[in-house]
C-alpha cells in the first residue's frame, strides 16, 4: 500500500472504522507476530500479545498523531507488551522456554510458501528452529534490538529510544549479538 | 564518532540481512482471524460505551447541580458555632484572651489568700465582714468566660 493509501486507511481507523482496523490487522499481523514470537519464544504468548497489540491500537488510535510513522508506533506498542510479558515471566521465576512447535513440527507454521516442495520447507523450518534457539541464548536486550530492527523497521535510534539506551550502546550490542548469532548459527548448521 | 556509528549500523544491517530469511514466522491464519474478530468486538464495545456516555451527559449536569445545591444548603449549618461568637460581639481570640486574663487574676487572688491569715476566717463565713473580695467570684467569672469560648454562647 502506498503512503497516501495508508494515510486514508489510518484516517478511517482513527474514527474507529472496523473495516479499516481489520485491514491494518491483515497488513501488519505477520510482522508483528514474527517479532513477538522471536521475542517471547512462545507461539501462544505471541498470539495473545498480537491480539493485545491490536486491541491497544483500537483504544489508542484516536490519540495517535499520524506523521508517517504508524509502523514505528505499532511496533513500539508490541515491543512494550513483549517486555512486560518478559518482566512478568521473570517475576514468576519462569524462564522463557522455546516451545516445541518448531522443533517437533506439530502446529508449526511454515516459514516459506507452502507451495514450495516439502524438503525445502523442512530445511527452512529447521533453520528457523536453530535460529530461534540461538536467539534465545543471547541476552534479552541484544535479542530485542535485533528482532526490533528486523521486524519493525525502526531505526537504531528509535530502537535505542524504545529501550532507553544510548544509540552507541544499541549499535554495539546489535553488532556483537549479530556476530555471535551468525557464529552459533553456522556452528549449529 | 558519527562515522563509526554509521559503520556499525551498516555492518549490523548486513549481518541481519543474512539471517533475515530464517527469521520469518507468519502467524497461523486462525490466530489472525481471532485478532480480527477481537478488534471488531472492541470497536463495538467502545462505540456502545461512547453512546452510553453521550446519553448520560445531561444527567451528569443535573447531578452536578444537585451536589452544588446540597453543598449550598449545608454551608450555613456548618458555620453556626462561629456565627454565634461573632453575634456576641467578640471573636474567639478576644474571648480566649479575656478568659486567660480572668484566670490569671483569680490565680493571683488565690495566691494572696493563701498567704493571708484571713483565709480561715473567710472559710468560716467571715469574709464579708473583712471587706476583702470574694475569692471564688473571680474564678466563677473566668469559668464563665471559658464556657463562652468553648460552647460559643
Amino acid at each position: 500500500m502506498d503512503s497516501a493509501g495508508l494515510d486514508r486507511l489510518l484516517q478511517r481507523a482513527r474514527k474507529r472504522d472496523a473495516q479499516a482496523l481489520e485491514k491494518l490487522v491483515d497488513m501488519y499481523s505477520s510482522r508483528v507476530f514474527g517479532m513477538l514470537y522471536r521475542l517471547t519464544g512462545s507461539r501462544e504468548a505471541a498470539e495473545d500479545l498480537l491480539q493485545e497489540t491490536f486491541l491497544r491500537v483500537v483504544r489508542m488510535i484516536g490519540n495517535y498523531q499520524h506523521a508517517g510513522r504508524f509502523e514505528s508506533w505499532l511496533f513500539r506498542i508490541a515491543a512494550n507488551l513483549a517486555r512486560d510479558h518478559a518482566r512478568r515471566g521473570r517475576r514468576r521465576g519462569q524462564r522463557a522456554t522455546l516451545e516445541g512447535s518448531e522443533r517437533d513440527g506439530a502446529g508449526a507454521v511454515p516459514a516459506v510458501d507452502p507451495r514450495t516442495d516439502p524438503g525445502a520447507r523442512l530445511l527452512e523450518r529447521e533453520a528457523g528452529e536453530r535460529l530461534n534457539a540461538c536467539l534465545h541464548e543471547l541476552p534479552e536486550m541484544d535479542r530485542e534490538i535485533i528482532v526490533l530492527r528486523h521486524f519493525s523497521g525502526l531505526s537504531f535510534r528509535e530502537i535505542a529510544d524504545v529501550l532507553e539506551i544510548p544509540l552507541g550502546t544499541a549499535l554495539a550490542r546489535a553488532h556483537r549479538a549479530l556476530r555471535r548469532l551468525r557464529e552459533s548459527f553456522r556452528e549449529e548448521s | 564518532m558519527l562515522r563509526e556509528l554509521d559503520r556499525l549500523e551498516r555492518e549490523a544491517d548486513e549481518l541481519l540481512a543474512g539471517l533475515a530469511p530464517h527469521l520469518r514466522v507468519p502467524p497461523p491464519p486462525a490466530a489472525v482471524a481471532r485478532v480480527r474478530s477481537a478488534v471488531s468486538a472492541e470497536v463495538r464495545r467502545l462505540e456502545a460505551r461512547r453512546q452510553r456516555l453521550v446519553a448520560l451527559r445531561p444527567l451528569a449536569g443535573l447531578a452536578a447541580a444537585v451536589v452544588l445545591l446540597a453543598v449550598g444548603l449545608r454551608w450555613p449549618r456548618a458555620a453556626t458555632s462561629s456565627a454565634a461568637l461573632l453575634a456576641a460581639g467578640e471573636g474567639p481570640a478576644a474571648a480566649f484572651e479575656k478568659w486567660v486574663d480572668a484566670l490569671e487574676e483569680s490565680g493571683d487572688r488565690f495566691a494572696s489568700l493563701l498567704e493571708a491569715d484571713w483565709l480561715l476566717d473567710a472559710l468560716n463565713g467571715d469574709a464579708e465582714n473583712t471587706g476583702a473580695p470574694d475569692p471564688f467570684e473571680s474564678l466563677d467569672q473566668s469559668l464563665q468566660s471559658l464556657e463562652q469560648v468553648v460552647l460559643g454562647v
